[in-house]
């Protein structure tokens, strides 16, 4: 009779299964699915930027024009991070010559700027002219579109121009971000005139119409990077910094450049990753963290289970207390990349984790690990256009809205990414910001998380881009995800949208909301302090397959979305 | 001078009260998944052009009844696998102006020839073939009735006005999603589609081939049903041309319905089952769905435990939800039915029967199912079905399931009207009183009869707070139904999850038989691992439900649409 039940079970089990379609392109097993493209794919933070790109690749244009197009967008319809105002990083995969190359344009300090200026007894300036550091977008796109853009500029920049001059809906979030920006952005007059009435934020639906930003744009669509870094708009940034307590100069400006970096890469269970070099630091840790985690057998451990977490977050403490110590901006320091990512260096790294305990704080090497930490707000993009060229791209303000400076004849804001140099540097009272690697000098640029990156299968194909916003969780997000696939196998959309953990050196393990309870309860007994958090990064990513493309964007932040051919 | 500084004091609390940052519900940063927000109304439903077509009738005036019946009749034209006019199902509505909500039933009835032996072979053998996919299978489809009682009793619009656009969208066809053109590509439903001469015709190319996604798709013969239905009202489905046309295709093929059954064919309108849950009332559909009943008992059942302490997701929680939905499930085999032919026992959702029900329940011991009830299972249901809810800026609200029960019913599509027709016989118990083979049998309350609706688990409900309501939502997924309304329902009034992260957080089922834990992807393996240590039978299970919600709070509308299944999505006025 139990045989009988038994059989029962098995059959009615069958068809509960079987009656569902099985799906090639869309695996009903996932409770969430990627969008599903042939030709080409867009994946941003913002709606307008999305749309934005599609239409430059509809028209015919390449994934540089596209990502370019959207970094323009995104300084008008993302104000918080999209910009002309800050810097970041970029990778571009050439599909003709398969060569995958990367353009550092992180924004550089000024020549007068010296690291007394910024300590005050409340810790490092946060807002305001003096914490503004060159920027470097505009460079970045220009040097991006005039090596490997296909249109023109002004065809490239004219959606922006469009978009700050037609005006947008303001949406619900960017009334809720203007609420908590009132710090920063109220003390600026420039600011205050353009985001708030009688000090409250622009209401939702209202028309949002930038333009001074579209003017700028447009003599940008004219003169290039000359005319941001030696003209007009120079001398409009230059005359709000000096009259206002700012350090940047004309010569600042005029000495300025974007700047080719090789790649760093690693491989990972037979996977290509690739991702930016230093100044960016969050690649190097991103690949430092997978280098030691590949020690383990993650997939027999299951996806997000306590042991598999605990090897996460014993990976990522152990990348992280190198960074500290070990990163900078390459043109004024040796930054031992070849070692970091040696792969018996990892190993050594790997050996000194143990099943199930969690390694105590004071066991892991005293790094300068507590620098001021990078906003959350930093925003990313992915593209693949119809050839297979791709462009990863993350930039930034810094914290949201930068500094809260609005260059008034501009109508720009300004980054605040004076902040993020080690300004203890010196002082072996200070407890953290210590770093000689990341020292204050005249004209260079400060490290960053940002970790714009691409993964090549083991036939050698593109197979990932993707990045994040995140702050110093940035690497450790992107690990996440790539392990997802990679080890545990999730589907492209769950594997973004599965809960995420962080692990800072000396911190508590940080655990987003969907992380079962058995799971933390157990995270607990091998030692580890969990503490919930709000929801981590943004990840914005493509996702190549058989052919077939599919755009995940992070259901994390409001209005992300992927649009594709 | 006291005078002074009281002023003073009073200026200075203003303003820093004036400055105290408002924690704004509108965005949260704490959840994986966002709602889409809205201050003028909402619709949602398992195509977002679907949903269009009900935000843009909230637009021009309409009120939610409105706006849902037009939503629902272009879901005939645009999900065609359960969207229907050819089928049946339950509709919630709550009207502000009479502070009342009114359950329609409009539920397809048998054909009155069916009688009990109906689906048995010459052996008294439950026959498979026929029950699903003969003509045998129809039941007297209610779609058209009901919707047109909705609109005329509740809503504002005239009827020629809501069908608009669902002519529209037949005559000039729709961009056909991936959804759509992987179901119809796939080999279960080509086969079924592509062997009925008026289905093949509609859903293919005249060559036979496949429309890709993105590929325009006409429905002609539906567009001409819709207008006879728009010019003549109900009466050209029922008595009309349409009529005509079902009944010849039930002549020809041996089917049961006849010109009579049409003509006779009724919508009842019911009041809702209702309960409470804490400060909620939960109001959910009576007989001839079990949905309102089972839900409201194992709600009755959990409001005993500390579930939100226990926390989402953990072993614990799932294992007493596990043993709460056993003791519904078999006592649905047993009592439910169609409440018109059999008598319902009222205790089902009181207290004091949860309460008894729960005193055999452990929190740390599964009890095997034997011991809660020797019984037979219910007949298996299709997971194909569709809900979608919606809101307007009046304070009314609509919440509505209906289906052809199988993806795309029998596959037989009556000739000449595009309308596939339902093959919703089958949710009767075959062969009550005895088990056989996959014959999956359930008890006398639910034999087929002339005229009686057979037993569903739609549960369309709406939750209230405060005398407002507050979440409007149901789903689809057969017999999973219920656990799924159950736990995006807990998901908000226990957990306290906004309702996109409520609607996309991993559920579980439990039916009491088969024995099985079934468990979406997301749980982690430590807690699998935990309730297999407590004996369970886990059964990794592919995505339960769409469930399609609108949460409303402090003027604002909140809404998820189920990403499981592709291609739904919010649309506000």
């Amino acid at each position: 009779m139990d045989n009988f039940r038994g059989l029962l079970t098995g059959i009615v089990l069958l068809l509960f299964n079987a009656i569902l379609v099985s799906q090639t392109t869309l695996d009903y097993k996932d409770r969430i699915h990627p969008v599903v493209s042939e030709k080409f794919m867009v994946v941003s933070q913002n709606y307008h930027a999305t749309e934005v790109g599609y239409e430059i690749l509809e028209k015919g244009g390449n994934a540089v024009d596209a990502a370019v197009a959207m970094g323009f967008a995104l300084a008008v319809t993302l104000p918080r991070a999209g910009n002309l105002g800050g810097g970041g990083f970029m990778l571009l995969f050439d599909a003709e010559t398969k060569n995958v190359s990367t353009i550092d344009y992180r924004s550089a300090a000024p020549a007068s700027a010296k690291s007394s200026m910024y300590l005050t007894e409340d810790g490092v300036v946060r807002y305001g002219h003096l914490v503004n550091a060159v920027p470097g977008t505009v460079a970045g796109l220009i040097k991006a579109h005039q090596a490997h853009g296909k249109m023109n500029l002004k065809q490239v920049m004219m959606p922006a121009i469009r978009l700050a001059h037609k005006g947008i809906p303001v949406s619900n979030d960017l009334n809720f971000i203007l609420n908590w920006g009132k710090e920063s952005l109220l003390k600026n007059k420039a600011s205050k005139a353009k985001f708030y009435k009688d000090e409250e934020p622009l209401e939702i639906n209202s028309l949002f119409r930038q333009p001074r930003l579209a003017k700028t744009l447009t003599l940008i669509s004219q003169k290039g990077h000359e005319a941001f870094y030696k003209g007009e708009i120079a001398d409009w940034i230059v005359e709000d910094s000096l009259t206002n307590g700012g350090l940047i100069t004309k010569a600042d400006l005029a000495t300025y450049e974007a700047k080719d970096r090789v790649a760093v890469e690693t491989n990972y269970r037979g996977n290509r990753i690739v991702s930016m070099p230093p100044t960016a630091s969050g690649g190097l840790v991103l690949l430092q963290t997978l280098n030691i985690l590949e020690n383990f057998d993650i997939k027999s451990k299951g996806h997000n289970s306590a042991s598999s977490i605990h090897y996460l977050s014993e990976s990522m403490i152990r990348a992280f207390a190198d960074r500290a110590k070990h990163h900078g901006d390459p043109d004024y320091y040796n930054v031992p990349v070849e070692n970091l990512l040696s792969k018996s260096y990892s190993k050594e790294g790997s050996e000194t984790i143990k099943e199930n305990i969690k390694t105590p704080d004071e066991l892991i090497l005293a790094g300068d690990f507590k620098r001021a930490d990078e906003s959350p707000d930093t925003t990313h993009l992915s593209v693949i256009d119809e050839d297979g060229n791709a462009v990863s791209l993350t930039y930034t303000l810094g914290s949201s809205f930068g500094s809260g400076v609005t260059v008034a004849k501009g109508g720009f804001l300004l980054n605040n990414q004076m902040r993020n140099f080690s300004h203890y540097y010196g002082d072996d009272t200070a407890e953290y910001g210590k770093s000689e690697a990341n020292k204050l000098d005249p004209g260079k640029r400060m490290i960053s998380t940002q970790a714009p990156s691409m993964v090549f299968n083991s036939s050698g194909d593109l197979s990932m881009v993707l990045g994040s916003p995140g702050g110093g969780r940035i690497p450790n997000i992107l690990t996440q995800v790539i392990s997802n696939i990679i080890d545990h196998n999730l589907g492209f959309a769950e594997a973004v949208m599965a809960p995420r953990i962080n692990q800072r050196v000396a911190d508590d393990l940080e655990v987003e909301t969907g992380i079962s309870p058995d799971t933390i309860n157990l995270l607990e007994s091998f030692g580890h302090t969990t503490r919930p958090t709000n929801t981590m990064g943004s990840v914005q990513a493509i996702f190549i397959e058989d052919n077939k493309l599919y755009g995940v964007a992070d259901t994390r932040r409001p209005d992300a979305i992927a649009k594709g051919k | 001078m006291i005078k002074s500084l009281f002023i003073i004091f009073a200026f200075l609390s203003s303003f820093i009260l004036a400055s105290i940052e408002i924690n704004l519900p509108i965005i949260d940063y704490k959840s994986i998944h966002n709602p889409d927000i809205s201050t003028t109304g909402m619709v949602v439903s398992q195509r977002k052009i679907a949903s269009q077509v009900g935000a843009d009738i909230l637009s021009q005036g309409g009120n939610a009844v409105d706006a849902a019946v037009a939503t629902g009749l272009a879901l005939a034209v645009v999900l065609p696998r359960a969207g229907n006019i050819g089928g049946g199902g339950f509709m919630l509505v709550y009207l502000k102006s009479l502070d009342k909500t009114i359950a329609i039933d409009y539920r397809e009835r048998a054909p009155s020839a069916a009688h009990r032996d109906l689906f048995l072979d010459s052996n008294g053998n439950y026959d498979k073939k026929k029950a699903q996919f003969s003509l045998l299978s129809a039941g007297v489809p209610g779609t058209v009735a009901g919707f047109y009682h909705a609109l005329t009793k509740y809503g504002t619009m005239s009827w020629k006005q809501v069908l608009q656009p669902a002519i529209r969208l037949a005559r000039e066809g729709f961009a056909v999603p991936h959804d759509l053109a992987n179901t119809l590509s796939s080999t279960r439903y080509r086969e079924r589609l592509s062997s009925n001469k008026a289905a093949a015709k509609s859903f293919y190319k005249n060559d036979k081939s496949l429309y890709k996604a993105g590929e325009i798709l006409r429905q002609p013969d539906l567009a001409w049903t819709l207008e006879q239905i728009s010019r003549d009202g109900p009466k050209a489905f029922y008595e009309g041309e349409i009529a005509k046309k079902i009944v010849k295709e039930m002549e020809r093929n041996g089917g049961l319905i006849t010109a009579e059954d049409l003509k006779n064919y009724i919508v009842a309108e019911r009041n809702p089952v209702e309960g409470t849950f804490n400060n909620y009332k939960v109001v959910s559909m009576p007989p001839s769905s079990s949905g309102g009943i089972h839900l409201i008992q194992m709600l009755n059942m959990l409001e005993g435990y500390p579930i939100k302490e226990m926390g989402f997701g953990s072993a614990d929680t799932i294992h007493i939800m596990a043993e709460v939905m056993k003791r519904a499930y078999a006592d649905r085999s047993k009592y439910l039915g169609d409440s018109d032919f059999y008598d319902v026992p009222n205790g089902l959702t009181s207290k004091g029967y949860a309460k008894e029900l729960n005193q055999n329940i452990s929190l740390s011991t599964r009890t095997p199912s034997e011991e809660v009830f020797a019984g037979d299972p219910a007949p298996y249901e299709s997971p194909d079905t569709t809900h979608f809810s919606v809101m307007d800026s009046l304070g009314n609200a609509v919440s509505n399931t209906y289906t052809l029960n199988f993806s795309y019913g029998s596959g037989i599509m009556i000739p000449g009207t595009g309308m596939l027709i339902n093959n919703e016989m089958d949710d009767f118990s075959s062969k009550p009183g005895t088990p056989n083979g996959y014959g999956l049998i359930g008890s006398e309350a639910n034999a087929i009869e002339g005229n009686k609706r057979p037993l569903s688990s739609m549960t369309p409900t709406i939750l209230f707070k405060d005398n407002k309501p507050h979440l409007v939502f149901g789903s689809p997924g057969g017999s999973r139904i219920i656990t799924t309304v159950l736990q995006v329902a807990l998901n908000v009034m226990t957990h306290g999850m906004n309702v996109a992260q409520a609607v996309n957080s991993p559920r579980m089922h439990h039916q009491w038989l088969p024995e099985v834990l079934m468990i979406e992807d997301g749980f982690g393996s430590d807690t699998t691992a935990l309730l297999k240590e407590r004996g369970y039978k886990i059964y990794p299970s592919r995505t339960m439900g769409s469930v399609q919600a609108i949460m409303h709070e402090n003027g604002y509308f909140y809404g998820s649409a189920d990403p499981r299944r592709p291609s739904a999505g919010v649309a506000s006025p």
